[in-house]
């Protein structure tokens, strides 16, 4: 194949993965907020693009750097390595699109691009090991800041923080002396509060920007023959997710009844600010991060920090276990205390059950072993037939 | 009796928090404060957490 066509290859196979994040951290960003009919959907699409490429623009580079020369030499990323690479991801997308379970694109794409290192010798152990010591650390940071907000501080949360849409729009325009006013019908804090779900939704959009960007174009844009500069690579890379926003994501943002649209808003919101700032934090630090299990481990330690509070003393002594369930999320408070509150507090729903937990934890553990384990065959096989 | 029982087993779960805050803490300030990198120790801190997360969630779990 000449060199032309390979490269024509890498970048329709870097936009084929853009355009899929984009559909799907658009629906994850915005679901909230869209759900709400805060923003209608082009809006989410348009405020995507916006944040993601201020996320891919400055924070992103370092976690292109880390993927495109640090696991392996950059030298290594030959126009057909980039295409292999690109091709495992994508599939990787295809895959959880079809089952429905959310798999990490970044950890896919770190395993590709370590099979390829394992397959060539030329691999830094040193820099993948410090990657998968902190995806272990980002789950449990994740766990831990959902179970703390959800033992102790959920309840009171949700008394300050109730969204009462009222009639009308938000904000009403006119060319008066004062041209932006609250609606007819709108509180101040109705409009703090609608207000701080876009900007989380933003904020979230920033983080997948960050983290996602090097995931379509790092090892286009690292490759020895390279003609894609980095700038240019973003901009590629946010141009594909836009149009993932704009096209798959009306249909993503519909299937209500998923992930956190699921969710009551502050139940969202706490999982959307705290597992952005964990994904922002390491794509600083240029560590190839999952944003989706962030956000799962942050859901499972919230639903369990609330549940956890139904064990009642008479129960505790007789070893009954209380109930776990997302619907523990949605109960109105009603002042109780820890060990005060019933089962019959929280209605029956069971999103948060530990073996769907389990059944997303053994996936999200195989995808990157999967990944990497084809990559270093298929690698091994072009090097023994000669092709690399 | 009955009362120091029913301490122990209503904190189980705050322990669990704390157990967990305090081995990401420990992790934390090892890789701060001596020459082993932080990416290490904190990933030491994860493990000992998520082995407490696996004992708060499937072995002792609010489970319906």
């Amino acid at each position: 194949m000449s060199i032309n066509l390979m490269a024509l290859l890498a970048v329709a196979a870097a936009v084929f993965v853009g355009i899929n994040i984009g559909g799907s951290s658009t629906g994850v960003a915005f679901g909230p907020s869209v759900g709400s009919k805060l923003i209608s959907k082009t809006g989410a699409a348009g405020l995507m693009a916006v944040f993601a490429l201020i996320g891919g623009w400055t924070v992103g580079r370092n976690v292109i750097a880390t993927m495109g020369g640090k696991i392996v030499p950059s030298s290594e990323f030959t126009m057909m390595a980039s295409v292999i690479i690109l091709f495992f991801i994508g599939l990787s997308l295809l895959i959880s699109n079809l089952s429905g379970v959310p798999a990490s694109t970044s950890m896919t794409a770190v395993g590709a691009i370590a099979g390829l290192g394992v397959a060539t010798g030329t691999i830094n152990w040193s820099v993948m090991g410090r990657i998968m010591s902190w995806w272990l650390v980002a789950p449990a940071v994740a766990f831990l800041a959902g179970g703390m907000i959800g033992r102790y501080l959920y309840t009171r949360l949700n008394n300050y923080f109730k969204i009462n849409h009222s009639e009308g729009d938000l904000l009403e325009f006119s060319l008066s002396t004062r041209p932006v006013q609250l609606g007819e019908n709108t509180g101040m804090k109705e409009f703090v509060s609608s207000s701080l779900v876009v900007i989380i939704a933003c904020y979230m959009a920033f983080s997948a920007g960050a983290s996602n960007v090097a995931n379509a174009i790092a090892p286009l844009v690292a490759g020895p023959s390279s003609t894609v500069s980095m700038n240019a690579g973003i901009l590629l890379a946010v141009g594909a997710m836009s149009i993932g926003g704009f096209t798959i994501a009306r249909k993503t943002l519909d299937t209500v009844g998923e992930g956190l649209t699921d969710m009551p808003l502050l139940a969202a919101l706490i999982v959307s600010t705290v597992s952005a700032s964990i994904i922002t934090v390491l794509s600083a630090m240029g560590i190839p991060a999952s944003l989706a299990i962030s956000a799962t481990m942050c859901i499972t330690g919230l639903g369990w920090g609330r549940a956890s509070r139904t064990v009642r003393v008479k129960d505790a002594l007789q070893g009954e276990k209380p109930n776990m369930s997302a619907a523990a999320l949605k109960v109105e408070d009603q002042g109780k205390k820890i060990g005060e509150e019933s089962e019959e507090d929280i209605p029956d729903n069971n999103l948060f059950n530990p073996h769907i937990i389990h059944h997303v934890i053994t996936f999200w553990i195989l995808t990157p072993v999967i990944s990497a384990a084809s990559s270093y065959t298929l690698f091994r096989i072009l090097q023994f037939t000669g092709v690399m | 009796m009955s009362c120091y029982m029913a301490y122990i087993n209503i904190s189980y779960y705050d322990k669990i928090l704390t157990g967990i805050l305090f081995s990401l803490l420990a992790g934390g300030s090892v890789g701060a404060l001596t020459k082993i990198s932080l990416a290490y120790s904190l990933g030491a801190g994860a493990a000992v957490s998520l082995i407490l997360m696996y004992d708060g969630m499937f072995r002792n779990g609010p489970v319906g």
